[in-house]
């Protein structure tokens, strides 16, 4: 479509394109690497020497496989980067603090563009993946946000590593990422397997306007309550995270509360504490046993996302099970 | 042009307004419509503009039916000028004027000399001259009146329908327009309140009640006592004043 | 350039050379607008804006690296386009409806052909064709036109008098204004809300060729239509029925004047969402400067609309760079002020 109109538009247009056609990377081609990402084939002639990641969670995965050295920028970073990265991350020009536009995209000159998720490329923000491709620049959607059914969303995670490695030349340290991260699944789900009955569990994420969101069936606590022996209580919601009421939640009466502390993100009731006092002052959630036992689990809500940071939150959330429902 | 109305009915749903109305209009006459407050002048003014489609009847000019004609074949032959037509708009004088050559234009071309000369000369015959570039915010309600009456001229028709043109005007301009009115060779057909200057400047008078025609023709014949009271409810008299004019006097009203 | 074609697109009339003038210069200011603005933002120098362009137009230059040459010629400029063109079309729908309704606070979404259109895209984006932006702009676009074919039935047997068609309008706005806030709370998800958001604020980031040749063809037509309307407009100024005696078809002229306004707008809101305020104080602003003659109103309020438009989304690139603020924020903090100060100047505040 758009091509056809820059062909009306102007007389010499498809030479021109045709001839400055010119590879963007910097390194010494090797034999070309095809790539599967949410249904497009990506096929990288040369290792990307500039990439552009979307979001905190693309940019903090690359950071944990080491390539900071050939990232030209990120953007839309949800709260502070890990401490782990926080070094690497400083040298990384920063693209937009929110979402990237495709302006300031194509001006930083990116030959992969990588994203958490495929509702960043429309025309008002980064741009669609096909005009991107048009010019040669792949672009990869993390395995995660394209469920295909079979495969459980730790694998996803760990299909992205292994994908990265692949495409940015990384292969044993994305590999060892993996195999580690797995290990740690292993040992979540051996721990889950031995506890006597299943707690049920709510994940309450934030807080918006007095309406808390919970996770639903979609997203990854409700993986991670399955895998540490645990039952989501919000399963039967087919939302990552849908928004219901406290009434509800009180309702629904779970054993254990998890609470996402977001404080790095700064807003008001962002921080699990402040999450707890509303829990209190409501008179149905108070009445909970969980709240009154103190069965609750923080957790950094960042980590409730698929992001590198995601196993960190799972051995945490196993860990703080033994705790609270050991007993 | 000679305007007709037959067996003329016209009103908004459940009420009639207009009733049977028969009348006829000669070429180059001067008619006033005379009537109460409510008795149909307004409605069968604009019947005769073509303004309203007859319920039932017909409205004729020069023997072709009026709502036959195009919008525009209908501005080339007929002026209207309503009684109160204000706007918020900042228009001109000169363009209020210059709206009445809509119907003479393409649409495609703006206003040429010819058109600037008829405007020109409608703003000297109604004394606007002056007042060319004034906007219409800053005009009195007289000034307002015969600037539609300019625009009326500038659609140069060869018939002239006003309502109550001398409403908001001063005595001078009151004459002043009326002489115009009634010494222009085009057929005109004027709602009027006041009884003598529609007996002295008409040619002929038309006496509308609860919408229908309940008389028609010379002042003598058409402002009697009876008829008076009949469709006013007024006790009056009708003499001479001191020029020779037809004058009506009022008793007061009885209880 | 296909801009200057558009807004020249009413044949200038044979009158004075002080006209001409005013024409010429007015197209100049347009032009030199288009030209600034594309160097406005992130990425671009003029040398390399003469890289991209002069290339095409087959001067031998080195060329730009490919994506840079995208930013400029695939982004910049049909983004600046855009901006001039929907900023046109709100300004002469505004100009029109102002005359058809004769209310002066009339602009282009009065008629609920916006909220239709917000209604239209939600609906999209919530049956999941979201994920392509043509999905959501065609979504919007069927949703204005749905609910200016609803405003046009409601009103069928009626003689399209100013106040009917304004109180007709605001409730089918209302009424898809309900809708919309109904079809969000039944699935209520964040990209359903970001999508109105879009919607109602209006943001030119999603500029591309197709949506300027679309709107160019569209603004050429619809202005060429409005324009030769002038007269009617004109004649509207004093009420129905002198409007009628003036020779104005009245029922046929808003017939025509609704349907070319509602469809400018609702391509306009389809191509960048309801960007507010334009429609509403550039007529009033031109109307200042050269008086309510539609002839001269309607051509100048399209460029003034296309240069307010292009300057204000050159200030959005920028202010809050690289942050992307949606154009109808700004069109509002710039244009009140200047609202305002026409207001006091013609003493009506």
């Amino acid at each position: 479509m758009s091509h056809a109109a820059r062909l009306g538009l102007a007389l010499t247009a498809a030479a021109f394109v045709a001839g400055c056609a010119a590879p963007g990377g910097g390194a010494a081609p090797t034999s070309s690497v095809v790539v599967d990402s949410c249904g497009k084939q990506l096929t990288f002639t040369g290792t990307p020497q500039r990439v552009v990641t979307l979001d905190q969670n693309s940019t903090e995965t690359l950071l944990a496989l080491g390539v900071a050295d050939r990232m030209a920028g990120t953007a839309n970073l949800k709260t502070k980067v890990s401490p782990r990265f926080a070094e690497a991350y400083a040298k990384i020009p920063v693209l937009s603090p929110k979402v990237l536009t495709s302006e300031p995209l194509r001006a930083a000159n990116p030959d992969v563009v990588v994203s958490s998720f495929e509702e960043h490329f429309t025309t008002d923000r980064a741009g669609t993946r096909d005009e991107l491709a048009e010019l040669g620049v792949p672009s990869y959607v993390s395995a995660v946000n394209c469920p295909d059914g079979t495969t459980p969303p730790f694998e996803r995670l760990f299909r992205d590593y292994e994908n990265f490695g692949k495409f940015l030349g990384v292969a044993d340290k994305a590999n060892a990422l993996a195999a580690e991260q797995r290990a740690a699944v292993a040992e979540v789900q051996a721990a889950g397997a031995k506890r006597p009955r299943a707690p049920k569990v709510v994940w309450i994420y934030s807080v918006f306007k007095d309406v808390p969101y919970v996770a639903g069936r979609d997203g990854m606590p409700s993986q991670m309550s399955k895998i540490a022996g645990a039952v989501n209580v919000f399963d039967d919601v087919a939302q990552e995270w849908p928004e219901v009421s406290w009434e509800e939640i009180a309702r629904r009466n779970p054993d254990v509360i998890v609470v996402g502390d977001l404080s790095e993100r700064g807003n008001p009731g962002d921080k699990a504490s402040e999450k707890l006092a509303m829990m209190r002052e409501h008179p149905a959630v108070a009445q909970l046993d969980a709240l009154k036992g103190g069965r609750v689990i923080e957790l950094p809500g960042i980590e409730m996302d698929p992001s590198v940071r995601t196993v960190d939150a799972l051995r945490a959330f196993s860990k703080g099970l033994d705790e609270v429902a050991g007993g | 042009m000679r305007i007709s109305a037959e067996h003329l009915d016209w009103g908004v749903p459940g009420k009639a307004i207009v009733r049977d109305v028969e009348l006829v209009v000669e070429p180059g006459e001067t008619v006033g419509l005379i009537g109460p407050n409510g008795s149909g002048k307004s409605s069968l003014l604009r019947c005769l503009a073509g303004l309203r489609t007859p319920v039932a009847g017909a409205v004729r000019w020069d023997g072709a039916d009026a709502a036959s004609l195009g919008p525009r074949d209908r501005a080339l032959r007929l002026a209207f000028v309503e009684q109160t037509a204000d706007t918020d708009s900042d228009l001109r004088v000169a363009e209020v004027v210059m709206l009445g050559r809509t119907a003479h234009r393409s649409r495609w071309r703006g206003p040429d000399a010819h058109d600037r000369e008829v405007v020109a000369a409608a703003l000297d015959r109604l004394d606007l001259a002056d007042l060319a570039d004034r906007p219409w915010k800053q005009l009195s309600g007289g000034e307002r009146q015969r600037t539609h009456l300019a625009r009326a001229l500038a659609q140069e028709t060869r018939a002239l329908l006003l309502d109550e043109p001398t409403n908001h005007l001063d005595v001078r301009h009151q004459l002043e327009l009326m002489e115009l009115v009634s010494g222009t060779p085009q057929t005109v057909v004027v709602a009027l309140h006041d009884l003598a200057q529609a007996a002295r400047y008409c040619d002929r008078l038309v006496l509308l009640h609860r919408g229908a025609l309940v008389a028609q023709g010379g002042a003598t014949e058409v402002l009697t006592a009876p008829l008076l009271r009949e469709v006013f409810e007024v006790d009056a008299e009708i003499g001479r004043d001191g020029l020779g004019h037809l004058a009506v006097g009022y008793r007061e009203p009885a209880r | 350039m296909a801009d200057t074609a558009v807004l020249a697109e009413p044949p200038a009339p044979p009158e004075p050379v002080r006209r001409t003038l005013t024409t010429v210069l007015c197209l100049a200011f347009l032009v030199l607008s288009l030209v600034l603005a594309v160097r406005i933002g992130a990425g671009t120098g003029w040398a390399e804006i003469g890289r991209a362009v002069g290339g095409r137009l087959g001067v031998p230059v080195v060329p730009l690296s490919r994506l840079q040459d995208s930013l400029i010629w695939d982004l910049r400029v049909p983004r600046v386009l855009l901006a001039a063109l929907v900023g046109a079309a709100l300004a002469v729908c505004g100009a029109a409806l102002q005359s058809v309704t004769r209310n002066s606070l009339a602009d282009p979404y009065l008629l609920g052909v916006s909220s239709g259109a917000s209604t239209g895209a939600v609906v999209v984006v919530v049956l999941g064709f979201g994920g392509s932006r043509l999905g959501v702009t065609g979504g919007a676009l069927i949703g204005a036109l749905v609910a200016f074919s609803v405003l046009m039935l409601l009103l069928r047997r009626t003689g399209l008098d100013s106040v009917r068609v304004v109180l007709t309008g605001v409730v089918v706005g209302q009424l898809f204004a309900a809708l919309t806030s109904l079809i969000l709370l039944s699935s209520g998800d964040a990209d359903s809300i970001r999508a109105v958001t879009h919607w109602l604020l209006g943001s030119l980031a999603s500029a591309r060729w197709s949506s300027v040749a679309v709107c160019a063809v569209v603004l050429a037509l619809g202005l060429l239509v409005v324009w030769l309307c002038s007269a009617a407009l004109d004649g509207f100024a004093f009420g129905t029925d002198t409007a009628a005696s003036l020779g104005v078809d009245v029922r046929t002229t808003r017939i025509v004047l609704l349907v070319t306004t509602s469809v400018l707008t609702a391509v306009a809101v389809a191509a960048v969402g309801a960007v507010g305020f334009v429609g509403l104080i550039v007529p009033h602003g031109v109307r200042f400067l050269v008086g309510p003659l539609h002839r001269r109103l309607l051509p100048l309020s399209a460029v003034v609309g296309a240069v307010f438009l292009v300057w204000t989304d050159a200030v959005t690139r920028v202010v809050f760079a690289p942050l992307e603020v949606p154009v109808g924020v700004f069109t509002a903090l710039l244009g009140v002020p200047l609202f305002l100060l026409v207001l006091r100047r013609r003493g009506e505040l």
